[in-house]
C-alpha cells in the first residue's frame, strides 16, 4: 500500500518535471502540425508567461445577464443581478466569491448550458465564428437556437471520466463527438496528454490514477478539441494544496502557449491571484461584482510568486473586496 | 462470501471521481484470482457438508421420520438411480429458464431505456412495469398454457415473466443516474440522443444493470418451474410425478438440482459482470 503510494506520488513527479520540460519538448518538434489542425506551431513555441504571439481565444460579452429561479412554491430569487463585462480574446480572466453566489450559473449561462432569464451573451470567435445565448423565446433569437459554441470547453469540479475507458479513450471524447477520424483522434488525444504531462499513463484507466493525475486527464479531454473558450468551475478545489498548485502552473503554461480565453471560477483568493490577469470579485447571492482588477503581478510566475509583497499585496485587495462585498 | 454479494450499486460508478488510493492494491488482487476462489467456495462447501451430515444423523437416529425428511443418502441414492428422469428434466429446465432469462435481459433494457425516454412514457407505462413484480407467476401460468402453443413457450414465458422486473428496474435506476455533468458535456459538444445513451447512458448504467441481472437469473429458473407444474415437463413436472407415489428423495432431489441450477445462473453473470466491469471503481472489480 505504502509502496503503491510512493509510486503514484513519483509518477505525479514524473510528470511534472515533464510539464516543466514541456516547452522544449514542442519546440523540437518538426514545425509542421498535425493533420487537420490549423498551423499554430508558432504560438504553440511561446514560452509559459510571456504574452502569446497571436491570440486563439474568442470574446465574450455579457450584456445585462439576469438569472432568476423559481422554486417550488412559486416564489422566484435572484441568482445573478443584471451584469454586463467583457472578456477579452486570450484573457485568462478569474471569477471569485462566496459559496453560492451565483458564480457558477454564470459560468454555466456563458457555456450555454443554462439559459439567462434576461439579457444576453455573445461570443465572438477569431474565426469568425459569432454565437450568442438568449433568454428562451426573446425577439433576438434569430434562427440561431442557444448554446451553439462550437469550440468551447468546460472542466467541472471533479473530473468526470468515464470509468470505463483508458485516458486517452476519455480524452478522445470530444473528438469522437464530433466526427473526427479514429487516427486523427488518437494523435491529437495523445498530444494533449503529453502537454498535460501524462503521456506515459495513456492507457491507465481511472481508477488506476490519483486525483491530480484524474483531473489532468479532463484537463486535457476540455484542450483536445482546440477551444476557443476554456470555462473552469472550481477544478481542483478538491485537491490538496500542493497538487493544486502543480494543476495550477499546468494551467497557465497551457494558456499561455495557446492564447485562449479561460474564465475560471473559484472561491480561493490565492488561487484567483495566481492564475489570473484579471480578478472579479462577486458578492453573495444575488451576485453582483464588487471588484474588477487587473493583477498586477508578472506574467512569468514561478510558484514561489506567492510569497513575494506584491502577490500578498493582491490577495489583499481582494480580501477587503470579499468582506466589503459581505456586508 | 463475497461472489454472492451484489455489491454494484448505481453509484459505484459515480464513486470513481472521488480520490480512492488503493485503488493499485486492488487491482493487484484482481489479477491473482484463483487463490481468493478457492477461499470463497470452500466455506460454503463446509457447511453444505455439515448439515447434510446432521440431517442424516438427525434422521438415522429416530428423531424424524424419513418420509418427512429423507435422509442426504437417500436423496443421494435418487439422484443416481439409473435411467431416472432427472437429468433430462434438468436439461428441459436449464434451456427454458436460460432462453426465458435472456428474453428477459433484452425485452428488460429494451423497456427501461423506453421507460428512461421521457417522463411522460415513464408516468404512463411504469406501473405496467411493476405488474411484472406483483403478478402470482402461479396464478397466471394456467392463461399462458392457454396463450402459448407448445410446452417450451409456457415455461420460457413464465420464466421471462418472473425475472424481468429486476432487470427493468435496475436499468431504469442506472439510466436514470447517469452523471450530470458528463450529460452536461455531451450536450457541449452537441451528441445527440443515441449518441449519449450508447457513449454515456448505457455503459453508465451496466453495474446497476448487472445487479437486476443476477436477481434475474435466480428468478428465471425458478419461474421456469412454475411454469412447469402447471405447464409440464423439465424439473417441475418431474416433483409432480414424484409427490403422489410418497418419493420425497426425489422431490429433494429436483429441488437440489433446480437450486443448483439457479446457483450457476447466478455465478456465470457474476463473472461476466466482473469482467465487463473491471475497468469500474476497484470496489466492483473485488467484490462482485
Amino acid at each position: 500500500m505504502k509502496g503503491d503510494l510512493s509510486h503514484r506520488r513519483s509518477l505525479e513527479n514524473t510528470a511534472l518535471s515533464r510539464l516543466t520540460s514541456r516547452v522544449t519538448l514542442i519546440d523540437d518538434r518538426p514545425n509542421t502540425s498535425l493533420a487537420g489542425l490549423p498551423d499554430r506551431s508558432h504560438d504553440r513555441a511561446v514560452r509559459p508567461g510571456s504574452e502569446p504571439v497571436q491570440s486563439h481565444g474568442c470574446r465574450v460579452d455579457l450584456d445585462q445577464v439576469q438569472k432568476t429561479f423559481i422554486d417550488a412554491r412559486g416564489q422566484s430569487h435572484i441568482a445573478v443581478r443584471p451584469i454586463s463585462l467583457t472578456f477579452d480574446s486570450g484573457s485568462f480572466n478569474c471569477i471569485i466569491g462566496p459559496s453560492g453566489c451565483g458564480k457558477s450559473t454564470l459560468l454555466r449561462i456563458i457555456a450555454g448550458l443554462d439559459s439567462p432569464t434576461s439579457g444576453h451573451v455573445t461570443l465572438t470567435g477569431t474565426g469568425a465564428s459569432h454565437e450568442s445565448h438568449h433568454p428562451p423565446g426573446s425577439a433576438k433569437q434569430d434562427g440561431t437556437s442557444p448554446g451553439r459554441a462550437s469550440r468551447l470547453s468546460y472542466v467541472f469540479q471533479d473530473a468526470h471520466l468515464l470509468p470505463w475507458r483508458s485516458s486517452i479513450g476519455n480524452v478522445e471524447i470530444p473528438l469522437e463527438l464530433a466526427g473526427v477520424a479514429r487516427s486523427e483522434r488518437r494523435d491529437r488525444a495523445f498530444e494533449a496528454l503529453r502537454s498535460v504531462g501524462l503521456a506515459d499513463a495513456a492507457r491507465r484507466y481511472p481508477r488506476e490514477l490519483s486525483g491530480g493525475m484524474r483531473m489532468r486527464v479532463s484537463l486535457a479531454r476540455a484542450i483536445v478539441n482546440d477551444p476557443e473558450l476554456l470555462l473552469l468551475d472550481e477544478p481542483f478545489a478538491a485537491l490538496d494544496e500542493i497538487t493544486r498548485q502543480n494543476l495550477d502552473e499546468s494551467l497557465r503554461s497551457l494558456w499561455a502557449s495557446r492564447g485562449i480565453t479561460v474564465i475560471f471560477v473559484t472561491h480561493s483568493i490565492a488561487e484567483a491571484t495566481y492564475l489570473g490577469e484579471r480578478m472579479i470579485v462577486l458578492s453573495p447571492r444575488p451576485a453582483r461584482v464588487v471588484l474588477d482588477r487587473t493583477i498586477e503581478l508578472p506574467s512569468n510566475r514561478p510558484a514561489n510568486i506567492r510569497s513575494t509583497p506584491a502577490f500578498a499585496h493582491e490577495t489583499g485587495e481582494a480580501f477587503n473586496a470579499l468582506s466589503r462585498g459581505d456586508s | 462470501m463475497n461472489l454472492l454479494h451484489s455489491s454494484s450499486s448505481p453509484n459505484t460508478a459515480k464513486r470513481t471521481s472521488g480520490i480512492h488510493e488503493d485503488g493499485v492494491t486492488a487491482h493487484k488482487y484482481a489479477i491473482s484470482r484463483v487463490r481468493p476462489l478457492v477461499r470463497e467456495l470452500l466455506p460454503p462447501i463446509g457447511v453444505f457438508v455439515l448439515i447434510c451430515l446432521a440431517l442424516e444423523a438427525l434422521v438415522r437416529g429416530g428423531v424424524v421420520e424419513s418420509f418427512i425428511l429423507p435422509p442426504p443418502s437417500d436423496v443421494y441414492r435418487a439422484l443416481t438411480e439409473p435411467g431416472t428422469d432427472l437429468y433430462t428434466g434438468l436439461a428441459r429446465t436449464t434451456r427454458a429458464a436460460l432462453t426465458g432469462f435472456t428474453l428477459s435481459a433484452f425485452l428488460g433494457v429494451g423497456i427501461a431505456i423506453l421507460l428512461s425516454m421521457s417522463i411522460w412514457i415513464r408516468r404512463s407505462l411504469y406501473p405496467y412495469a411493476v405488474f411484472f413484480q406483483t403478478v402470482p407467476i402461479i396464478a397466471i401460468a394456467p392463461m399462458l398454457v392457454i396463450w402459448t402453443d407448445t410446452q417450451f413457450q409456457t415455461v420460457t414465458a413464465a420464466a421471462c415473466i418472473a425475472s424481468i422486473f429486476p432487470v427493468i428496474a435496475s436499468t431504469y435506476v442506472g439510466l436514470a443516474s447517469t452523471d450530470p455533468a458528463l450529460r452536461d458535456m455531451f450536450k457541449l459538444y452537441r451528441a445527440g440522443p443515441i449518441t449519449t445513451l450508447l457513449k454515456l447512458r448505457l455503459p453508465f448504467a451496466l453495474p446497476s444493470m448487472f445487479t437486476g441481472l443476477r436477481v434475474a437469473a435466480g428468478l428465471s429458473v425458478i419461474g421456469a418451474m412454475v411454469g412447469e407444474f402447471v405447464g409440464g415437463g423439465g424439473l417441475g413436472s418431474v416433483i409432480e410425478g414424484a409427490r403422489p407415489l410418497l418419493r420425497n428423495d426425489k422431490v429433494f432431489a429436483a429441488v437440489l438440482l433446480g437450486s443448483l441450477l439457479g446457483l450457476v445462473l447466478f455465478l456465470i453473470v457474476g463473472i461476466a459482470s466482473r469482467l465487463t466491469l473491471r475497468h469500474w471503481h476497484a470496489s466492483a472489480a473485488s467484490e462482485n
